[in-house]
């Protein structure tokens, strides 16, 4: 060392550096480690073990009860180890030092400051007093969902709603974002919602069916995920399909305007259709079957209301005087007359079973092609029939595997006990609704007052000021980004919890810290519709950086306003736990044998064996008496009383054909943006979840960014390659993606998965998303003035080859690529 | 460098003082006192004398700079919670992520080898992050105290433990740390102060190397 610098750090006094020296980072360790342990956990990919060692997930892999585990299960490393965890409470900088008078154009903008968990919610607190003494009820919305985490104790959304209802009322939703048309007008013709029921079992379809029609539906796709810990079941049973369709014994049709990945599983047919326009398609099947005298006339007399109103509509009588011919339909749709006529005699030549999907009534006037499926099933006369009749739910969660009749683990209460617990009694909400549809809520921050029409109420939207997000990321789900971005200027105060930076936090004021559900113990259901058994979810790991479990945060809370005896109900976590399992042992008493806790949280879950096929609309097909619908009359309603009364233009007492207000092919605006976007359910993600896990997220980005899935036609007269980075827009809004050109989509039709994370270049109305977030394209209307949900679908874009320098992903926080 | 040898007696101290210097910045937002004391106090006389020696001098520049923007403002201390929380609490894509492993050419998940490996070292030496401190073991905070005990319990040894501390667990990655503090436009404190460590641990370890 030369002199001079041995003497330089001379110079600097020991002293004046020590004492600007803070506590140490480090203790004197203590403790032994173990060989490392293997624990049970589950999670909407299913279930697994991991090995824990020396404080870390080490390895995952699949429980030994999935025959079909999903690939989806190595991300779950990169969810728990993410760039992209929120690690400690933190608050917008402009928000903390001015509140509600902040400057509210500048969320998104990533300037935040850390604070204190007792900080923190004493401003969430301060927050929900200001709110309910300032202004009332109407003023706070708190009840927006996603599909959360799994763990029926810590149900982030049970907890949320639990918290701040004992603080006092607020604004609540109905309908969600995955079947808001589909639930609302089922019940008027089936009498359920159909989508979120237990349909008929597979094995009598495979033993029954000799046609089935999967209309918009791609189960091999969507099953990979489920509302609770999903066993893949249903997987055993498309095998089984897969070789009846290679044998001939069974014709599947996929009716899609793209070739899905279930067609490609299955080697099935397809019947192409032009995107939005399965309902001409479907009139002229009523036609068909009805002036062939194809249909059962019987069937009509005994079991449904309102053939005789409807089908005058379909001759041509009706008010536009336009009758529903195979050649009407086939100027529409794009299916030859002849094929559209060799379907309906396909149908109806023997046992017939209707699939549906969900995305077809994520459109405008999604309602329509749901009706006319059920007056097809209908006229059929196979409702009630194994392997007959229509479902609308067997792409999700176990439906079709039949269920084994045990009882589910019940979830953290969501209501409180007693109304003395609320600290705010008034429920006054001034004239505004106290419930809106789950869509609406960007329309009553734009036009707070406005009256609306919903499924027979008028709605009077209400002047939101407050919002609190948990475990849900409408900054994914909802449409047109650019509109909800000027929307969410109205809000004073943003309040998320979740364990990763998802644009809904980096939108908000206050972001709380969850921990994942690896990070905390809790149990779940085995297998959703089919009941199959009982999952622990040991916890992992402790929960990371300055993370809490959802039970923890909001009893802190509570505990704010002196409510955390009462939120707990004196238990701990895993006393909750414990209870959680004991009640179900009791409802099970007598019918399934469950362990006592200790043995099953040792084991890892309780196995309630297979349920027994089972028939949907049986019972109603048996005697419609006695076992009459849930609609209005007990029977199938072709026509609707009820909705017809309520006087909507865009959902009558009839099912109808109502054009677009953008549609491709031909419809209005194609001139302008001729390529119909499509933004389903992704192959690789649950929604937005699982894209932050950086890994596995490569092993499907196209340049870092979300694959747009097109024609390669198209690709070729706009000059685009595979692996182009290709900016997508329309009058809306534009984002990046990367070209992926397939055989499996036609001219003038495009795909980009939803929940790609919205990552703008700034937080500026119109800015460019760097990452492929669909819903900067999609349009924000409601379906119709009956169920005012998600119409996603009903989007027209166009594309070009990006030229210049790309902006570098700004979604995640994995880093950047160092040059 | 090959024996061990002997430094004055009290310059080691100085060295493990400035490396827990620099590792109580990076673990915590400073407050209004704290901040004060880098205006007038023990933090301006220490910057004073590192910016005499030429290698620092550009850096506390830009800490200068810092502070004499901030000064002025309404809340200095609050400013500087945010452009501390702007780079490092944020995520990696946003700022300037303080664990190692972020930096791995493979991945770039949390808690990976980087972090495996500083928890086996801590333990070799009867140590582990404090409970409450609660992050992984290669955040650079925790690096740098580390380092500091190495050198207090090597006292006036200079081993070869600490070049290869240095080599394989800071230098490692703290480079492409710091080009990640430039991308971020806000103050320029702290990219100052990221700055100034890394040129301070270069040193060092020259000197460690040339001894």
């Amino acid at each position: 060392m030369t002199l001079s610098r041995r003497s330089f750090l001379k110079g600097i006094l020991a002293t004046s550096a020590a004492t600007l020296v803070g506590p140490s980072l480090l203790s004197a360790a203590f403790g032994s480690e173990t060989a490392g342990t293997w624990k049970v956990s589950g999670s909407h990919w299913g279930a697994f073990r991991a090995r824990i060692y020396a404080g870390k997930v080490q390895e995952i892999k699949h429980f030994e009860a999935d025959k079909n585990p999903t690939d989806m299960l190595k991300g779950i490393k990169g969810i728990l180890y993410s760039p992209s965890r929120i690690r400690y409470p933190m608050v917008r900088y402009d928000w903390y030092l001015k509140r509600q008078k902040s400057d509210t154009t500048l969320r998104g903008n990533n300037r935040f400051i850390r604070v204190t968990w007792d900080e923190a919610l004493d401003l969430f607190h301060q927050e929900l007093e200001r709110i309910q003494t300032q202004y009332g009820p109407w003023a706070l919305h708190a009840g927006q969902t996603g599909w959360r985490q799994t763990g029926q104790v810590h149900s982030c959304g049970n907890h949320m709603d639990r918290a701040i209802a004992m603080h006092g009322h607020s604004v609540k939703k109905v309908g969600d974002y995955s079947t808001g048309a589909g639930q609302t007008i089922m019940p008027y013709i089936l009498g359920s919602t159909e989508v979120y029921a237990q349909g008929t079992s597979w094995s009598l379809i495979l033993e029954n069916s000799k046609t089935i029609i999967l209309w918009s539906n791609d189960p091999v796709k969507n099953l990979q995920v489920g509302w609770n810990c999903e066993t893949h079941e249903a997987f055993a049973y498309l095998e089984q399909l897969k070789e009846k369709v290679a044998n001939k014994e069974i014709k599947v049709i996929s009716i899609d305007p793209v070739r899905t990945k279930t067609q490609n599983y299955l080697g099935c047919d397809q019947l192409y259709v032009h995107p939005q326009t399965d309902v001409p398609l479907m009139l002229a099947i009523v036609h068909t079957l009805y002036k062939e005298k194809l249909y059962d006339e019987k069937f009509i007399e005994i079991y449904a209301l309102g053939f005789d109103e409807f089908i005058p509509y379909v001759l041509g009588a009706g008010d536009d005087k336009v009758e529903k011919t195979p050649e009407w339909a086939e100027k529409i749709c794009g299916v030859s007359a002849d094929d559209i006529r060799g379907l309906a005699h396909l149908m109806a030549k023997d046992r017939t079973q209707m699939l549906f999907g969900w995305a077809i009534q994520r459109q405008q006037h999604g309602e329509q092609p749901y009706w006319l499926g059920a007056v097809i099933a209908t006229m059929l006369g196979q409702i009630g029939l194994p392997g007959g009749g229509i479902g609308y739910a067997h792409h999700y969660s176990s439906v079709g595997v039949p269920s084994t009749g045990a009882a589910a683990p019940g979830a953290y209460p969501r209501n409180p006990e007693r109304e003395e617990n609320r600290i705010h009694k008034n429920d006054d909400f001034k004239g505004y609704s106290s419930t809106i549809p789950v869509a609406r809520w960007v329309d009553a921050l734009l036009e707070p007052g406005k009256k609306i029409n919903a499924n027979g109420a008028t709605i009077t939207l209400p002047d939101l000021k407050m919002m609190v997000f948990s475990g849900c990321n409408p900054w994914h789900h909802h449409q047109d980004r650019n509109r909800m971005k000027k929307a969410f200027h109205a809000l004073e105060t943003v309040v998320s919890i979740d364990f990763t930076w998802t644009a809904t936090c980096r939108f908000s004021d206050i972001v709380l810290p969850a921990c994942t559900q690896w990070e905390r113990n809790d149990l779940d259901l085995y297998g959703s519709y089919s009941s199959r058994g009982i999952i622990a979810m040991h916890k992992l790991v402790d929960p990371l950086f300055q993370s809490k479990t959802d039970f923890e945060i909001f009893t802190l809370l509570a505990k704010k306003f002196g409510q955390g005896e009462a939120y707990t109900l004196g238990r701990s976590e895993m006393d909750w736990v414990r209870k959680i399992y004991d009640d179900c042992a009791e409802a099970n008493k007598g019918k399934f044998d469950m362990p006592d806790f200790d043995i099953f949280w040792k084991e890892g879950w309780v196995d309630f064996g297979q349920g027994k096929p089972w028939t949907r609309h049986a019972d109603f097909r048996e005697d419609p008496e006695i076992n009459a619908l849930g609609t209005p009359s007990g029977f199938i309603e072709i026509f609707s009383r009820k909705i017809d009364r309520f006087g909507y233009d865009d959902c009558q007492g009839h099912p109808k054909w109502f054009e677009k207000i953008e549609r491709s092919h031909g419809g209005p605006g194609s001139d302008k943006y001729p390529v119909w976007l499509q933004s389903c359910h992704p192959d690789q993600r649950l929604h937005s979840q699982m894209c932050d896990s950086e890994e596995y997220r490569a092993t499907y980005t196209v340049q870092g960014r979300e694959p747009i899935y097109m024609n390669a036609g198209d690709a070729k007269a706009r000059g685009i390659s595979d692996g182009d980075l290709v900016r997508v827009f329309n009058d809306r809004g534009q984002l990046l993606a990367g070209a992926l050109i397939s055989d499996d989509y036609p001219p003038g039709i495009a795909r980009i998965h939803e929940g790609a994370w919205y990552g703008p270049v700034d937080e500026t109305i119109g800015s460019l998303d760097t990452y492929g977030d669909p819903n900067t394209l999609t349009m924000d209307v409601g379906t119709s003035q009956l169920a005012q949900a998600t119409a996603a679908n009903t989007c027209l874009v166009e594309f070009e080859r990006f030229t210049g320098k790309a902006p570098e992903v700004m979604s995640f926080g994995g880093p950047q690529e160092i040059s | 460098m090959g024996e061990q040898s002997i430094e004055p007696s009290g310059l080691y101290e100085t060295r493990a003082s400035l490396y827990w210097w620099f590792s109580t910045l990076l673990t915590r937002e400073l407050d209004e006192d704290q901040l004060a004391r880098y205006t007038t106090g023990a933090g301006r006389a220490l910057l004073d004398d590192l910016s005499e020696d030429p290698k620092f001098s550009p850096s506390v520049d830009k800490i200068n700079r810092a502070l004499a923007q901030i000064g002025p403002m309404e809340h200095p201390a609050l400013e500087l919670a945010a452009d501390f929380a702007e780079l490092f609490l944020m995520d990696a894509k946003a700022g300037a992520s303080p664990y190692a492993s972020v930096y791995q050419p493979d991945g770039g998940l949390l808690f990976q080898k980087p972090h495996d490996d500083m928890v086996a070292l801590l333990k070799s030496q009867g140590l582990a992050v404090e409970a409450r401190f609660n992050e992984p073991a290669d955040h650079i905070a925790i690096q740098l105290d580390y380092l500091g005990n190495l050198i207090i319990k090597e006292g006036s040894q200079v081993s070869p433990a600490q070049a290869t501390f240095i080599e394989q667990h800071l230098l490692s990655w703290i480079p492409q740390f710091v080009k990640s503090t430039e991308k971020v436009k806000n103050t320029g404190f702290y990219q100052g102060v990221c700055q100034l460590m890394l040129d301070f641990i270069e040193l060092d370890h020259e000197e460690i190397l040339a001894a």
